[in-house]
């Protein structure tokens, strides 16, 4: 069972803010899909492989490592409202203070 | 009180130097213009894929080749969920449950003697973008550049196996040595090409149970390394020794004022949600790769260090330094091949060459003097043709023009005084322009010889050949 404290949790976790009301339906709303996909269990899968990839024949395709085209810097900033000297502007944030 | 003993692991991250990103195909060099080697996908933009850089996976490769790892021929990219605003996709892409490397250790040289540090695994991952925090007037902000997001870099995890900050110190730089060897990464710690977090522990000798453990991180030099951990093992020493307890957490060490300091850390701060990231296939390699990649490395610093020293008569010392870098070495050995004087010619690199790279901050290939100009310049010496001293001369004058030494030896008339009866003649008026020293001399004071012998090169402007006038001076003093 997903408690409401594991919502408030998540919603931590993704930097989500919700209500009380939100928190109540969403808890609601994942208990339902986690039953759902809590059929699975019926299935015995001992002895079988976790299945990581939809493909696991092929390995995964590797490029050459050549430089293409970048973005110019305006390119890159333009999708943003808060830039500054090239950067993009955020409120400051230290790891560790 | 309790004597305790450290136990430490290292985390070791290290940017490989492909040209292009791990992901995409923009540009992985360091230094350009801020947000200039970006696009769509190292921005994390929504629709994008990320597609593996060969060149990478090659690399991580050779790293686990050279430090003796099982190179696994499945692995998986997970996701590592966390938000930053380094970190464009709020996740990184990084090998958890699967890594491409398991086990494999490296050997560093203790006072006491070689000690084998062992490897936990080593996985691939891109780097995050590179935050500049603001001051003064842009206190409130940090800036960021996504040039360096999605850069390769491997993870190397060590076992728990070191026990002082000086083996942590050695391990880290017999590592970049390594890996300087086999050329995929720079290892420049300053630009953060390598880059070093520690977990430390200490528990009292004899204990077999491990203690709490802390990590530092933000030390970026190999002197940062060593104080850092100095510092925490002191640290956590006294904590312990006054019947406290270490709390787990993780610690930042401020180079500025020598100390380590806790960081402000959530509670739920580290669950980072790993899942396989579905974008990617697992990683596949074939055993004709890996064969093909195994042949890629070169003599690695420890046999070629051994080797240095039965085949050319080095001491351990000089083995060592020669052998600290593959240029070095690989310098010494094309000299070699052009004439063969192990000692003298590994002393001229050591003393006099090497000097000049430190100073100039150039590669050794690239300091002005080939390894034929010191082979030439050696034999020149040995020859007798002209004098140790001389030969100093020369090499400033090669290193500075990048003429030959034999072309300097001619064009300057530079010649050894060799001659006996013009030798003769100087070491008799140096004795006579110094009685009391003679006589002292012939009464058993022999260390004056020493005296001697440098006025007569004196007086002949350095050209007289020191041999000679050893030979000369002990006969007239007799």
């Amino acid at each position: 069972m997903i408690s409401e404290k594991d919502i408030m949790y998540v919603a931590d976790l993704a930097k989500i803010k919700l209500d009380a009301a939100e928190v109540k339906k969403f808890t609601s709303d994942l208990n339902d899909i986690v039953e759902y996909a809590a059929m699975l269990k019926e299935v015995d899968v001992a002895g079988v492989e976790p299945m990581y990839s939809p493909n696991l024949d092929e390995g995964t395709p590797e490029r050459e490592d050549v430089v293409g085209a970048s973005l110019t810097q305006s390119e890159a900033l333009a999708a943003s409202k808060y830039i500054d000297r090239g950067h993009f502007r955020v409120p400051k944030i230290i790891e560790g203070q | 009180m309790n004597s305790y003993e450290a136990v430490i692991g290292l985390e070791v991250h290290v940017q490989l130097n492909t040209a292009a990103k791990i992901f995409c195909s923009c540009s992985a060099e360091f230094g350009a213009e801020a947000n200039s080697h970006v696009c769509p996908v190292c921005m994390g933009f929504p629709g994008t894929l990320p597609v593996l850089n060969g060149a990478a996976v090659d690399k991580a490769v050779q790293v686990g080749l050279a430090l003796g790892c099982e190179i696994q021929k499945f692995s998986i990219f997970d996701r590592k969920s966390y938000f930053y605003p380094d970190l464009p996709k709020a996740y990184q892409i990084t090998q958890m449950f699967y890594p491409i490397c398991l086990g494999g250790s490296l050997n560093i040289d203790t006072k006491s003697g070689s000690r084998r540090i062992n490897l936990t695994r080593i996985h691939m991952e891109e780097d995050a973008g590179k935050l500049i925090h603001g001051e003064g007037e842009s206190a409130a902000y940090s800036y960021v550049d996504f040039n360096r997001a999605s850069v390769p870099l491997v993870e190397i995890v060590s076992e728990p196996d070191i026990r002082s900050a000086e083996e942590a110190r050695l391990y880290l730089q017999k590592l970049r040595t390594i890996l300087r060897y086999i050329n995929v990464s720079d290892c420049n710690m300053e630009e953060g090409s390598l880059r070093c977090d520690a977990n430390i522990s200490i528990r009292p000798v004899g204990e077999a149970e491990l203690g709490t453990k802390v990590e530092i991180k933000n030390m970026n030099s190999f002197r940062n390394v060593q104080h850092a951990i100095e510092y925490e093992i002191a640290r956590q020493t006294e904590i312990l020794s006054e019947g406290g307890h270490i709390r787990q957490q993780t610690r930042l060490w401020d180079n500025d004022r020598g100390i380590t300091l806790a960081m402000r850390s959530k509670e739920n701060a580290h669950d980072y949600r790993y899942f396989p990231d579905p974008d990617l296939f697992p990683l596949k390699l074939t055993d004709e790769k890996i064969e093909r990649l195994k042949k890629t490395i070169p003599e690695l610093p420890d046999s070629r260090k051994a080797r240095f020293m039965q085949e050319y008569s080095l001491s351990a010392q000089d083995a060592d330094l020669l052998v600290s870098e593959k240029d070095y070495a690989d310098f010494y050995e094309d000299a070699l091949k052009i004439y063969s004087s192990p000692k003298n010619i590994a002393n001229w690199i050591m003393s006099e060459l090497l000097r000049v790279v430190n100073q100039k901050g150039l590669s050794i290939f690239n300091a002005g003097v080939a390894p034929a100009d010191i082979a030439q310049l050696v034999k020149l010496i040995e020859s007798g043709a002209i004098s140790g001293k001389q030969g100093k001369e020369v090499f400033a004058e090669a290193v500075e023009t990048g003429k030959t030494p034999e072309a300097i030896v001619s064009e300057k008339g530079l010649s050894q005084l060799s001659d006996k009866g013009e030798l003769y003649g100087i070491v008799q008026k140096v004795v006579k322009a110094n009685p009391s020293e003679a006589e002292r001399f012939k009464s058993g004071e022999e260390k004056l010889l020493g005296f001697f012998v440098g006025l007569v090169i004196k007086e002949s402007r350095g050209k007289a050949n020191p041999k000679l006038v050893n030979e000369i001076l002990k006969e007239t003093l007799k």
